[in-house]
C-alpha cells in the first residue's frame, strides 16, 4: 500500500511544482481554454490577480509534498484548489476531452492521498467540538466528546 | 469562556446559512438587502463565477458550513470547509471592490471563521503536526526508518536499510516512467526534472546506507 502512496503523492508533487512555478516563471504556455466559459472563468481569476494566489498554494503545497513537511496540512490546503481544477477541466471544459482527463487526475491524486492520511483528519468530525481559548495552557483544554 | 465562542460559532453559523439561502431562494428572504458591485472586475469575477456554477458551489459549502456550526456538529471540519470560501469573498470585497462597508464585512466575516478555528486549535492537531514523518504516516507506512516516505525520499541520513532504498528507487523509477510514457507535452518533462530531486534523496542515502553497511 504504501509503496502505491508513494507514487502517486511523486507524481501528484511532479506536476504541481511545474503548474504551480509555470504562473511565475513560465515553462510552458497556460492552457487558456476551449469554451467560451472556460475562458471566461480563467481571464477573470487571472484578471483579478486570484490566479497568483491560486498558483501560489499550488507551489507551496507541492514543495511540502516534495520534501515531506506537514504532508496533511498541503493536502487540505490545496483541496479547494485541486476542486476547481477538476471542475474547470470537466464541467466547463467538457466531460469528454483531454482535459477532463487531466482533471481528474488532480483531483483523483489529492483525494487519494486525503485518504491515505485519513488518520490525521479524523478530529475534524468530532460530534461535539468544545471550543477553548485560543494558545491557552493544555490543562485548560476540554476534553474531546464522542467522535462521529 | 467556551459559552462565548459557542455564541460566536452559531452567529457565524446563522450568517452563512441566511446568506447562502438568500442567493439559492431569494423569495424566501425578502428582508435580505442585496449587494450590489460597481467595481467592473468584481462585477466581471461574479458573472463568471454565477455563470460557470462555482459560485453556487461556494454558497452550497456556506449553506452545508452554516448548518453543521448552528447543530454544533463535526464543527472544526465546518470551519476548515468554509475558510477557503470566506477569503475569496474576503479578496472579492476588500481587493477588488474596496467598498469600506462591504470590505470591512468580509474581514469580520473571515477574521470569525479564523477565530473559530484557533478555539478549535486541538481538532487540527492532526493536520498541523510536523516532525521526521513530516506530518504523520500514511497508510501502510510506519515509523521505521524506510517504511515511511521521509526517510527515504527526504533525508538522505535517515539510516535507512539498503533494502528500503531498492523499493524507494522502483517507485520513483515508475514515477518517472509515467511522466514520460504517459504524460503529454512539456509536462512530461517538468515533471521528470522535479522528480530529479527525490532520485538524488535516494541516491545519496543509499550511498550512506551501503557505507554504513560496509563500516559495520
Amino acid at each position: 500500500m504504501r509503496y502505491a502512496v508513494w507514487l502517486v503523492r511523486l507524481i501528484y508533487a511532479g506536476w504541481m511544482i511545474p503548474a504551480g512555478l509555470n504562473h511565475f516563471y513560465q515553462l510552458y504556455p497556460q492552457p487558456l481554454g476551449n469554451e467560451p466559459i472556460s475562458i471566461a472563468v480563467f481571464t477573470a481569476l487571472l484578471d483579478s490577480g486570484l490566479f497568483t494566489l491560486v498558483k501560489a498554494v499550488e507551489l507551496l503545497a507541492g514543495v511540502m509534498l516534495l520534501v515531506g513537511w506537514r504532508v496533511p496540512l498541503a493536502l487540505i490546503m490545496v483541496l479547494p484548489v485541486s476542486f476547481t481544477v477538476w471542475y474547470w477541466d470537466t464541467e466547463l471544459q467538457g466531460w469528454w476531452t483531454t482535459s477532463a482527463v487531466y482533471g481528474w487526475a488532480v483531483g483523483g491524486c489529492n483525494t487519494v492521498l486525503l485518504l491515505a492520511y485519513w488518520d490525521c483528519y479524523r478530529d475534524f468530525f468530532t460530534r461535539h467540538a468544545v471550543p477553548r481559548l485560543p494558545f491557552a495552557s493544555a490543562s485548560e483544554a476540554p476534553a474531546r466528546e464522542a467522535q462521529a | 469562556m467556551t459559552r462565548l465562542f459557542d455564541i460566536l460559532r452559531v452567529v457565524l453559523g446563522v450568517i452563512m446559512v441566511v446568506t447562502a439561502l438568500d442567493w439559492f431562494m431569494p423569495s424566501l428572504m425578502p428582508f435580505m438587502r442585496d449587494t450590489t458591485f460597481t467595481d467592473p472586475m468584481a462585477v466581471r469575477m461574479l458573472d463568471v463565477l454565477t455563470a460557470s456554477g462555482l459560485l453556487a458551489v461556494g454558497k452550497f459549502i456556506q449553506l452545508a458550513g452554516g448548518a453543521l456550526l448552528v447543530l454544533n456538529r463535526a464543527a472544526p471540519f465546518a470551519l476548515a470547509a468554509m475558510f477557503p470560501a470566506n477569503i475569496c469573498g474576503a479578496y472579492i470585497g476588500v481587493l477588488l471592490e474596496g467598498g469600506a462597508v462591504l470590505a470591512l464585512l468580509a474581514l469580520a466575516l473571515l477574521a470569525l471563521n479564523g477565530l473559530l478555528m484557533l478555539a478549535y486549535l486541538p481538532y487540527y492537531h492532526g493536520v498541523l503536526q510536523s516532525g521526521r514523518t513530516g506530518g504523520g504516516l500514511a497508510d501502510g507506512e510506519s515509523a521505521e526508518e524506510g517504511a515511511y516516505y521521509n526517510s527515504l525520499f527526504a533525508n538522505p541520513f535517515s539510516g535507512a536499510p539498503p533494502k528500503a532504498y531498492v523499493a524507494g528507487f522502483a517507485v520513483w523509477a515508475a514515477a518517472m516512467w509515467f511522466f514520460w510514457y504517459v504524460v503529454p507535452f512539456a509536462n512530461s518533462t517538468t515533471g521528470m526534472v522535479t522528480l530529479i530531486y527525490p532520485g538524488v534523496i535516494l541516491a545519496v542515502g543509499l550511498v550512506n546506507a551501503l557505507r554504513k553497511g560496509k563500516s559495520a
